[in-house]
Order: C-alpha cells, then sequence, then structure tokens
C-alpha cells in the first residue's frame, strides 16, 4: 500500500498572512498566498508565498517567508485550518474582480467572466451574495447598469439569482475546468511542436481575443 | 514556487470582501429578547410611557445596531478604499488612493477589537474579528483599522493600483 505524502492545506486566508508585511522586507509585494503545511513541524510550514517585482530583472517572483510567529514561539504541526483561529466573524464574500479598460471585449462579458472564475475557483460558493451593482460599478469605474447587465445575464444562465432585499446570490456551482485544462493542455503540445513558447502563446491568444 | 504574471498596465484590478458579524447579530437578538422579555414581566406597565418610551429608544436602538453592525463590505482597487457598515451600506467611508500613504496587514489582538465603527479623531476602527486586519495609515495622519476576509489580498490590489497610478507614491 503507497505510503501518501504530507498533505498540503492551501488557504487564502489566516492569521499567519498578519505578518505579510511584517515579512515582506519593503519590496513591492503583489500578491500573497498563505500555505500551511500539515507535514513535519518545522518553521517552513507555515509561510507565506509572497509575489514581488523583482527590480533588476523586473520579472515577478514568489518567495515563501517564513511567519515570524512560527520562528520564534516554535509552533507545533498544525492540526486545524488557521482560519478557524479568527474569533468573531465569520470570512466570507472575498473576491478579486480584474478587468482591462483598453480591451476589445465588452466590459459586461469581463465581469460575466470574472464572476465565472469565482465561482470555479471557489472564491464565490453556492448562497455567496455579490455586491450590489452600485458599489461594484463605482469600483470598477464602470456604469452601474453594465455591471446590472452582467449580472442579469448569470441569472439567465442559472449563475445567480435576484431576491428582494437580499441582492444578488451565486446558486449553482460552474462546470468544471477540466475540459479547459484539457484543451490547454493540447495547445501547449501543439505550440510546442511548431516552436512557440509561452510569451508566443499568450500573444495570440490575446490577439484572438 | 508559482509565479505570477507581470501587472499590465491597463488593467484594472479590484479586491471586494464582505465579513459578516455573527457575534454581533446573536448578541443584538439576545439584547432584544431581554427587553421584550422585560416588558411582560412589568405586568401591566406597557401603557405607561415613562415605561414604553425607554423601550421603543432601546428597540430603535437595537434594530439600529443590526442594520449597520453585522456587517461590514471593502472595496479596494483604483479608487482607493471603501468601507460600508450593514444592510444598506451605510455608514461609509471613503478614502482615496492619493490619500493613503502606507497599507499593511496587522494581526489584531482579541481585546483591540472594536466590533462596531469606533471613531476618534486620530482613528478609525471597522473590526469586527480578531486576526488579519488591513491597517491604513493616511497621509493626514490618521489611522483606519478595517476588517477584511483577505487583508493581504486587499493590500495587494491597493499596491498594484498604486504603482498602475502614473503620479501615486508607493502604498
Amino acid at each position: 500500500m503507497p505510503v501518501p505524502g504530507p498533505p498540503m492545506l492551501e488557504e487564502n486566508s489566516s492569521r499567519a498572512l498578519a505578518g505579510l508585511v511584517a515579512q515582506g522586507t519593503g519590496r513591492h509585494a503583489l500578491a500573497a498566498r498563505c500555505v500551511v503545511s500539515n507535514g513535519p513541524p518545522t518553521p517552513q510550514a507555515y509561510g507565506i508565498d509572497t509575489s514581488f517585482r523583482d527590480p533588476s530583472s523586473n520579472n515577478v517572483r514568489t518567495q515563501r517567508v517564513p511567519h515570524r510567529k512560527a520562528l520564534t514561539r516554535g509552533w507545533p504541526e498544525p492540526r486545524r485550518p488557521l482560519t478557524n483561529c479568527v474569533y468573531g466573524a465569520s470570512i466570507n464574500g472575498t473576491m478579486r474582480w480584474t478587468i482591462d479598460l483598453t480591451s476589445r471585449e465588452r466590459l459586461q462579458d469581463q465581469i460575466v467572466a470574472c464572476v465565472r472564475r469565482g465561482v470555479a475557483s471557489g472564491e464565490l460558493p453556492v448562497g455567496e451574495q455579490l455586491p450590489p451593482a452600485a458599489e461594484l460599478g463605482t469600483a470598477l469605474s464602470v456604469d452601474r447598469n453594465t455591471v446590472l447587465a452582467a449580472y442579469r445575464q448569470l441569472r439567465d444562465d442559472g449563475v445567480l439569482e435576484f431576491r428582494r432585499g437580499r441582492g444578488a446570490r451565486v446558486v449553482s456551482e460552474a462546470p468544471a475546468l477540466s475540459s479547459v485544462t484539457e484543451a490547454a493542455q493540447k495547445l501547449i503540445a501543439t505550440a510546442r511542436e511548431h516552436g512557440l513558447g509561452t510569451n508566443d502563446l499568450i500573444r495570440i491568444i490575446k490577439e484572438l481575443t | 514556487m508559482t509565479s505570477l504574471p507581470i501587472t499590465d498596465p491597463s488593467r484594472h484590478a479590484v479586491y471586494t470582501g464582505r465579513t459578516t458579524s455573527w457575534p454581533m447579530v446573536a448578541t443584538t437578538c439576545v439584547a432584544a429578547l431581554f427587553v421584550v422579555l422585560m416588558g411582560k414581566e412589568s405586568n401591566g406597565a406597557w401603557g405607561d410611557l415613562v415605561f414604553v418610551v425607554p423601550l421603543i429608544l432601546v428597540a430603535i436602538g437595537i434594530l439600529a445596531n443590526i442594520l449597520t453592525a453585522s456587517s461590514v463590505r471593502a472595496t479596494a482597487g483604483p479608487n482607493g478604499f471603501t468601507i460600508r457598515w450593514g444592510l444598506f451600506g451605510w455608514p461609509r467611508c471613503s478614502y482615496r488612493l492619493d490619500e493613503i500613504e502606507h497599507a499593511e496587514v496587522i494581526d489584531l489582538p482579541l481585546w483591540r477589537v472594536s466590533y462596531s465603527l469606533w471613531w476618534t479623531p486620530r482613528r478609525t476602527n471597522c473590526t469586527v474579528r480578531s486576526g488579519p486586519t488591513v491597517r491604513l495609515s493616511m497621509r493626514n495622519g490618521r489611522i483606519v483599522t478595517v476588517t477584511v476576509p483577505e487583508p493581504a489580498a486587499a493590500v495587494a490590489a491597493l499596491r498594484e493600483a498604486s504603482a498602475a497610478a502614473p503620479d501615486a507614491d508607493t502604498v
């Protein structure tokens, strides 16, 4: 019987994220992801993957920074996700929206894609409430009616439902992205056969979209 | 190790998050129940204005507490940082990107949680739980502490927006 390796538990939010900026050493952190390992109780078991731009090469790099408390207090092996260590309120309704105002793709479709990505990735579970259209429109610098049109399109597709006084909520799980992943793998393999690199592929996709 | 794509200046990245304070909702409901039971125990005092008027005021306060202090919605992006409270998004605080001098993630201890909107001349606290919390240092000296589901993502969105802004200093 094969012995399974140490399980890795990745969290988007946890108490360990508190050390992000303290451990960021002043670099321009672009994103961070907390990684908690249920493996050996080493300081590196609690860490934060911090993405920053390397000034020398201008590339975005990711470095795992051990959590400061893990270093100073010698935390034991975690028995549960650190998210449960947060007292006082439930954590819900978190979402990252990315739109390109210069893209040829309609803003409405970009918002729809954001919601679909959020549902597919689990950021937006079933029952989750989306931000009001006016608030999201202000944040994204788009018109409120554009957001409403995107919400209506998602409602017609069966992803969202509108309830009076409760806003727009997610009602269905998005289909798995396995088919997209398989198609992407085929595309990458075909590109390799023709001698195209990653940047060439990205350029072609951008031109097509 | 994973690497992220290089930030596109034309990209508009916004973080939105909502935190619901269920302890506040539960505490307020228990307080409302206590007020109702206290009224029932008074045996015929419902018609007495001396009793009814404070009771109505307490009920209004409890209702206002549920409507405003039950949840915090935060938005971080190129338009700055916006905090909205409760079901109707009020009270509301907005901080433009050029008003924010520094944004960081702090570890808020349990005894520093305000569980509501707490305003002083130098500080604004909108915290409903302990743990990782966003702290904004404003250029006018004000310190703003806000509960956000994923504070690191909110800070990253602010920094990305600041980096994309041509005339903004580093957040």
